[in-house]
């Protein structure tokens, strides 16, 4: 569950996919990303990330952000992994780790990465991008990092060298991507099924979507 | 996952098909889901390719195809951003796939 789900919402849904048929789960928990982008997190204020969310947006079309409040190296690096996540390396990410702060790095990850997925999901069925969440006032949490993660051969600690829990240095951005993940993709509790099914769409196919969008965005993993 | 599923499930898969439209992926609807799966990854919106599948496959399933594309948008940025590695065994076990697919060409192959 999004870290927002229980809380009372104060923020309209924002998606509305009209005719089509999209699982009612799936515009949940959109509208919950939207929610939990538009608030506070745990080390931006609600105003950074929104944006986190225009740098990216910008990176995307081809549009460099001349004026942001960001700091510089959370700016580039945005932009960088909304644009061009492949070229990233351990050099650069360690330098942005260093100057903004490494929870700072890995919840700014986690808005990126879910700004480009919303937007790509409406781009295929036809919408424009949702308009960019209006920032609600309020302090970040500040919450430390949990005991027990750690870096295993990887850039960032985590909490477990395994895609859904690579966050886990910020509890609430792991979980706000597993929010919407799991609904886009496949609950985490089916993962070992080879034979899985979304409706129509056999788990082949599930993965040859996956696997098409890996090769194109060249991620080796 | 693409090759796991398809060896347990005992289907078949073109892996070429993903990088040569010539290729059939050998799957339902295949061609569609991979032009609709790199379309995604392409600036701009456009439903044409999300109709293309609906097509064949109808339209929840396309839908559902979209909603996996959009989902590996968020899978390769945290994983290139974290560097998590694959490890050996299973560069070892998918060393077929990345022959086919020129994966070792990718910045992050040698982590």
């Amino acid at each position: 569950m999004s870290p927002t789900a229980t809380t009372a919402p104060t923020i309209p849904p924002v998606f509305d996919p009209g005719h089509d048929p999209v699982r009612p789960e799936l515009v949940a928990a959109i509208d919950r990303c939207w929610d939990e982008l538009a608030r506070p997190g745990t080390w931006w204020d609600a105003a950074a990330k929104a944006e986190i969310v225009v740098v990216a947006r910008g990176a995307r079309s081809g549009d460099r952000a001349s004026e942001c409040g960001l700091p510089g190296a959370a700016r580039d690096i945005a932009a960088l992994l909304a644009a061009a996540p492949a070229v990233t390396s351990e050099t650069l990410v360690r330098a942005a780790c260093d100057a903004i702060g490494e929870p700072h790095y890995v919840e700014l990850v986690g808005v990126v990465a879910r700004v480009v997925a919303v937007d790509t999901f409406l781009a295929c069925l036809g919408h424009e991008p949702l308009a960019a969440p209006a920032p609600v006032a309020g302090e970040p949490t500040r919450t430390p990092p949990p005991d027990g993660i750690r870096r295993n051969h990887t850039w960032v600690a985590m909490a477990m060298p395994v895609p859904p829990f690579v966050l886990g240095a910020v509890p609430d951005a792991m979980a706000a991507m597993n929010d919407l993940s799991e609904p886009l993709y496949m609950p985490m509790s089916d993962m070992g099924d080879p034979d899985w099914r979304r409706g129509d769409l056999h788990r082949t196919q599930v993965e040859l979507v996956a696997a098409t969008v890996s090769h194109e965005n060249e991620c080796f993993y | 996952m693409l090759s796991w599923s398809a060896i347990e499930t005992g289907r078949h898969v073109e892996l070429a098909g993903i990088i040569d439209p010539a290729v059939d992926p050998g799957l339902p609807g295949g061609h569609e889901l991979v032009a609709l799966a790199r379309r995604s990854c392409s600036r701009g919106v456009d439903r044409r390719p999300l109709d293309a599948a609906a097509d064949v496959l109808g339209i929840a399933a396309a839908i559902d195809a979209a909603a996996v594309a959009a989902n590996f948008q968020i899978m390769n940025r945290v994983v290139d951003a974290t560097g998590l590695p694959i490890g050996r065994r299973r560069r070892e076990e998918n060393a077929g796939l990345i022959a086919t697919l020129g994966l070792d060409g990718f910045p992050h192959a040698a982590h």
